[in-house]
């Protein structure tokens, strides 16, 4: 597959079948956030939580009393900084990080929780 | 004013300029012709007039002949107007009483094929010096104190240089930064040419020096957002970026980077490596202080907790952009540049292929501070390349580009070339190149080096890179200029050179600064030889990449020349600047009767004060000398020192004595728009000799009447031109003279006057091919026009013209 043109350091979102990835390569640290899109049920607790509020939440969409697609969330490459606060607090372990191909989350081994002063309800 | 009421006694040169003027203009007849002109006593011309032997002829005659006007017709005012003001200043004349004549850059350089015309124009253009001389009267100049302060922008090797110079020679300096530490492109080398150097290592004691000098006082990561003043009394408004990290407070630990969970690409590293978000950029940073990245941070408060550990409480997150005032003196500009982004090339795929990097990635890759520690990988499989490429003139020599060359990429190149060769002695290293250029010391003996060390050298520049997706190597396509055949050849990594190129915002810093950029955007110095470092902006100096690129010796030098040159005003604590301001006539001053002040609100400087039932009163010391009040004075009260409406209106009339409907008056201002006329002389530029010149210090010193006094004198043409919008010397000079000129392109046609015949045209001093190209316009204009229309034309004007000009009361 022939990769799009990016800078250096850049965050790449691409899709494959029922995952979203958001990669960044540097040259000895590739960092990997997939969002499993057939597990995710769109609660979004990751997108209230997010510090960069780098998830945009998509919530269903309904034709009459029908609903043609679940709550679901998408990334936004520019404003995230593969923190892993959205893989900490995801119930539904949706979404994996892997820094240099280990399962590893930046927040969880510092243990930090970012300070979310947004309210959802 | 000193009165002088004797009757001028005028004293013309006619200087040749070895043949730089002879060849084109008859200097024998232009000065046989000059001393026909009333109040001439004296005509001669001579091979050089600022010469020794020409000056003395001046000094000589100033006292047997008792001149008491001088005129030299040679070169540009802006060149040689100083050397001779001293020259009659030494024989007791009052320097003011000197005029110039260009006949050299306006006349004889710019028109070599029009020999005869060349030769009328030279004499018009004396005649109109000769006229305006009869209305010199002496001035005294003024002396305005000096602030015994410098700031320097920029913290690169040539700003560092230059503000421990100036430290040094016990002047206080302000070093403003944008970046959290200085250093610049410098500190991200890894070895410098010719000799490999380590680069950190010789620029970090000098750093250090910066922090530690008592003189100096850093600004780092902070911007300068304007300036205001002149020559010695620049107040100057930086805006100091939120750190969120207490300056004084911060030790630069490093605990609260080890506890910080976000980790970004660190820019220092060229985003090949990572920092987290609050960090140094390297650890030889100057300042040693941390700086939080708020577009990276998380707010998860971890540095604060980490930082009450060591005893410290140095984090602010509540901290603002800060605004300082401050004073100086002169200011050195060491703004730098930055590298062509060779995404732009497409053809050479970089961020497209994995292995395709910059010179200055190889740079961070190889230095053993740098995220890979000395290594040098390739991004598709993290293994040693066994064979390199490297491609020069990246966005330079290429008219899609950048025309010009950028001079240090060849030496750079062949300096990452051997630096592979010593930590890959087995590495396959080829030089894709158009011309190889190795000038000054030690480069030629590096090239035979690179040779001698068996790097291959292959002459052409590549079409196209083509990246292999099995093994990820790149295939590059291109001439072999050696053989005349097309080639492809595999490298498993491909290093471009990019070229330097104004860094990111310079413009809005030129802008700030009122000096000018040339074509490719670098700053432009006042004279390409002999003011290679001043700014045509009195105290405002250039030194280093700022100005064209440069390698760091280079770099070096101009900062020590930079120091030296602003040393040079501030060490005497007083300038003499040229007293060509404004004053008012108290008799003529309407304010007195009627509420006025229109000057008030024109005046950029805040110069003029308008008290009610009082006459309007410049303060001196403000005034900056455009003129604008003077043009835009209901009751022409105002006028400007040696740029009266009399001395202007007898240059008109002068210029349009003789066939005045094939002549074009052109009105430019002295910082852009005779700039540009100047470097279309310099380039040898050739275009028609229509155009009659009348400098004036701006645009906005340009009276309506003006252009119509010409074209009741029956002139063919009028152009009035400036600096472009924002570039402004004297800020809004040029926004109240098309405010002004404007309405003139609707009055004239109603007077009978067509208005392609009035041009307002704005261009900068390096855009001397619009001026050529415009003159060619306007002559062209003429022509099609003839001069039976305008002639017709003009009869039918001047009845509306004289009694405008009467209205306005000239």
């Amino acid at each position: 597959m022939r990769r799009i043109e990016k800078r250096r350091g850049e965050i790449v979102k691409r899709d494959e079948e029922n995952r979203t990835i958001m990669e960044r390569r540097l040259l000895l640290r590739w960092y990997e956030l997939a969002l499993d899109r057939a597990t995710c049920f769109g609660c979004g607790l990751c997108a209230d939580n997010c510090p960069r509020e780098a998830i945009k939440y998509l919530p269903a969409e309904f034709k009459g009393i029908k609903a043609v697609s679940r709550p679901s969330i998408d990334f936004e490459p520019e404003k995230c900084v593969l923190c892993g606060e959205c893989v900490s607090i995801c119930p539904m372990d949706a979404l994996k990080m892997r820094i240099e191909q280990a399962e590893r989350v930046p927040v969880i081994e510092a243990n930090v929780f970012a300070v979310s002063t947004k309210k959802r309800w | 004013m000193i009165e002088m009421s004797e009757e001028p006694r005028i004293g013309v040169y006619v200087c040749h300029c070895g043949l730089n003027i002879a060849a084109v203009v008859n200097c024998e007849k232009v000065a046989g012709e000059a001393a026909k002109l009333p109040n001439v006593v004296v005509s001669k011309d001579y091979r050089y007039m600022c010469a020794d032997p020409g000056q003395e002829m001046i000094k000589q005659d100033i006292k047997e002949q008792k001149l008491n006007r001088v005129i030299v017709a040679s070169c540009s005012p802006r060149m040689h107007e100083p050397t001779f003001r001293k020259c009659v200043e030494s024989a007791g004349l009052n320097p003011f009483l000197f005029e110039m004549a260009n006949i050299r850059e306006l006349c004889s350089w710019c028109h070599p094929h029009y020999a005869e015309k060349a030769t009328e124009k030279a004499l018009d253009l004396i005649k109109m010096a000769a006229a305006k001389a009869r209305y010199l009267s002496p001035l005294e100049v003024v002396k305005v104190p000096v602030t015994r302060a410098a700031l320097v922008i920029g913290g690169g090797v040539a700003g560092i240089h230059s503000a421990l110079d100036l430290a040094d020679m016990g002047f206080k300096v302000y070093l403003v930064e944008r970046t959290p530490s200085i250093g610049g492109k410098m500190a991200q080398l890894d070895k410098t040419f010719p000799t490999l150097d380590c680069s950190i290592c010789i620029l970090g004691p000098k750093m250090v020096d910066v922090a530690h000098h008592p003189n100096i006082e850093l600004l780092s990561y902070a911007e300068v957002k304007r300036v205001e003043g002149y020559i010695g009394n620049f107040r100057v408004t930086v805006a100091k970026k939120p750190r969120y990290v207490i300056e004084k407070e911060c030790n630069g630990c490093g605990e609260c980077a080890n506890v910080c969970p976000v980790e970004v690409p660190n820019e220092f590293d060229e985003n090949l490596g990572f920092r987290k978000a609050i960090y140094v950029p390297f650890p030889q940073a100057v300042p040693m202080k941390y700086t939080i990245d708020l577009e990276a941070c998380i707010e998860c408060y971890k540095c604060v907790e980490a930082c009450k550990e060591q005893g410290r409480e140095a984090l602010n997150f509540d901290m603002k952009e800060q605004e300082i005032q401050l004073d100086v003196g002169t200011i050195v500009v060491a703004a730098g540049y930055d590298l062509y982004d060779p995404s732009k090339v497409k053809a050479y795929g970089y961020g497209l292929y994995d292995n395709v990097f910059t010179a200055l990635e190889l740079e961070r890759m190889i230095n053993a501070s740098g995220p890979t520690q000395g290594s040098v990988i390739r991004f598709s499989d993290r293994k040693t390349p066994r064979s390199v490429a490297f491609i020069t003139c990246v966005g330079s020599r290429d008219e899609k580009t950048n025309i010009y060359c950028s001079g240090f990429c060849c030496m750079y190149t062949l300096k990452n070339a051997l630096l592979l060769r010593e930590h890959y002695p087995d590495m396959e290293i080829r030089i894709l190149f158009m011309d190889l250029r190795a000038p000054f010391k030690g480069y030629e003996e590096f090239y035979r080096r690179a040779r001698e060390e068996g790097i291959q050298f292959l002459r052409g520049r590549p079409t196209e890179i083509y990246e292999d997706p099995k093994t990820s190597n790149l295939v590059i396509s291109m001439e072999n200029l050696s053989t005349g055949e097309p080639m492809d050849l595999e490298a498993e990594t491909v290093i471009l050179s990019p070229a330097a190129v104004p860094s990111a915002g310079s413009e809005e810093l030129a802008r700030a600064l009122t000096v000018s950029r040339d074509a490719s955007g670098f700053f432009m110095e006042a004279h390409p030889k002999l003011k290679p470092i001043d700014s045509a902006t009195d105290g405002i100096f250039f030194c280093g990449a700022v100005q064209g690129p440069k390698d760091i010796p280079y770099s070096v030098s101009q900062g020590s020349a930079a120091a030296s040159r602003a040393a040079r005003i501030m060490i005497r604590g007083e300038w003499e600047i040229e007293p060509i301001v404004a004053f008012v006539d108290a008799e003529k001053c309407r304010n007195t009767k009627v509420k006025c002040g229109v000057c008030t609100t024109k005046c950029p400087y805040g110069a003029i004060a308008a008290d009610e039932g009082k006459a309007a009163l410049v303060n001196t010391a403000k005034c900056h000398g455009c003129g604008t009040c003077a043009a835009d004075c209901p009751s022409n009260a105002i006028t400007q020192r040696h740029f009266t409406d009399a001395q202007v209106l007898a240059q008109i009339h002068a210029a349009l004595e003789e066939k005045p409907e094939e002549k074009i008056i052109g009105f430019l201002c002295n910082w852009c728009s005779y700039g540009a006329a100047d470097l279309a002389g310099t380039s040898r530029f050739e275009y028609p000799p229509d155009i009659r010149v009348i400098r004036v210090m701006c645009s906005g010193r340009i009276d309506r009447d003006f252009v119509l006094e010409a074209f009741r004198k029956g002139a063919g043409m009028v152009m009035v031109s400036g600096c472009r919008f924002g570039d402004c010397h004297y800020i809004s000079g040029n926004y109240n003279a098309e405010k002004r000129i404007k309405p003139l392109f609707t009055v004239l046609p109603r007077f009978g006057i067509s208005a392609e015949r009035l041009r307002l045209e704005w261009f900068s001093a390096a855009e001397a091919g619009f001026y050529v190209n415009l003159n060619k316009e306007m002559s062209e204009t003429l022509r099609k026009l003839g001069i039976e229309r305008i002639r017709v034309e003009n009869e039918k004007a001047r009845p509306f013209l004289d009694k405008m000009l009467q209205q306005s009361g000239d």
